[in-house]
């Protein structure tokens, strides 16, 4: 039987991306495993205190852009499977946002898909973030770069 | 109206949707003589700089110098910041 080489998930309440994974690894074991979990930060673009985030998304789209991408990958590499779960709607600051967990028979390949299906969640698939504190809410403008 | 053969489905997202106060309508085409995406935009009054929209038809990246057909939606984005 083949196994499914991806899962992609919009989550629209809060998640365990700890009991995610461990329910993703029972058919999916493979050599090495690269995860990304990304939390809401506690200060917004502005430097205040963050009381929520709110994420849009394009319902359809989104989906597609992203199991495109994964499905593009299953082409290339054989010993591959991503667990990819995105948050929307209204989240606390440390909360999870984003979940990715890559799945490969060398680590290298984990790593630099992990890293990669990141970099086309932030940038190549429509989500949005607004920031609320205290005052007001604003719309991020810019994602933030990759850097070390 | 919705089932008129020469509308389209205009949607706008985020922050574009809230500057503007509506996230979808339904527009006759053969009000766009060029049937292009930047002249819908033009014709919805949207003034913001092209290079920060991106556009999508039926659910497929595409450019605001593409042409939408009859009962296309046709989707106007801010720059995404997800992740």
């Amino acid at each position: 039987m083949d196994k499914i080489k991806y899962k992609f998930k919009i989550a629209t309440d809060p998640f365990n991306p700890y009991r995610e994974i461990e329910k993703w690894e029972i058919n999916n074991q493979m050599a090495a495993m690269s995860i990304f979990i990304g939390r809401v930060r506690e200060i917004n673009q502005f430097g205040s205190q963050l009381k929520q985030l709110e994420i849009h998304h394009y319902s359809g789209l989104t989906e597609k852009l992203i199991e495109k991408h994964l499905s593009e990958i299953t082409k290339k590499i054989e010993s591959f499977s991503a667990l990819v779960i995105h948050r929307v709607g209204f989240i606390d600051p440390l909360e999870p946002i984003v979940l990715i967990a890559v799945r490969a028979d060398k680590r290298g390949i984990a790593n630099q898909y992990c890293s990669e299906i990141l970099e086309v969640t932030k940038f190549k698939v429509p989500f949005w973030k607004k920031e609320w504190t205290d005052t007001g809410s604003s719309w991020v403008k810019n994602n933030t770069v990759l850097s070390t | 109206m919705k089932n008129n053969a020469s509308q389209i489905k205009v949607l706008l997202f985020a922050e574009l949707s809230e500057k503007y106060g509506w996230d979808e309508k339904y527009l006759s085409l053969d009000l766009i003589e060029d049937k292009k995406a930047k002249s819908i935009l033009k014709y919805i009054n949207i003034n913001v700089a092209h290079q920060s929209i991106i556009v999508a038809i039926n659910k497929e990246i595409s450019s605001l110098e593409a042409t939408v057909k009859d009962n296309d939606e046709v989707a106007f984005m801010p720059i995404f910041t997800g992740g």
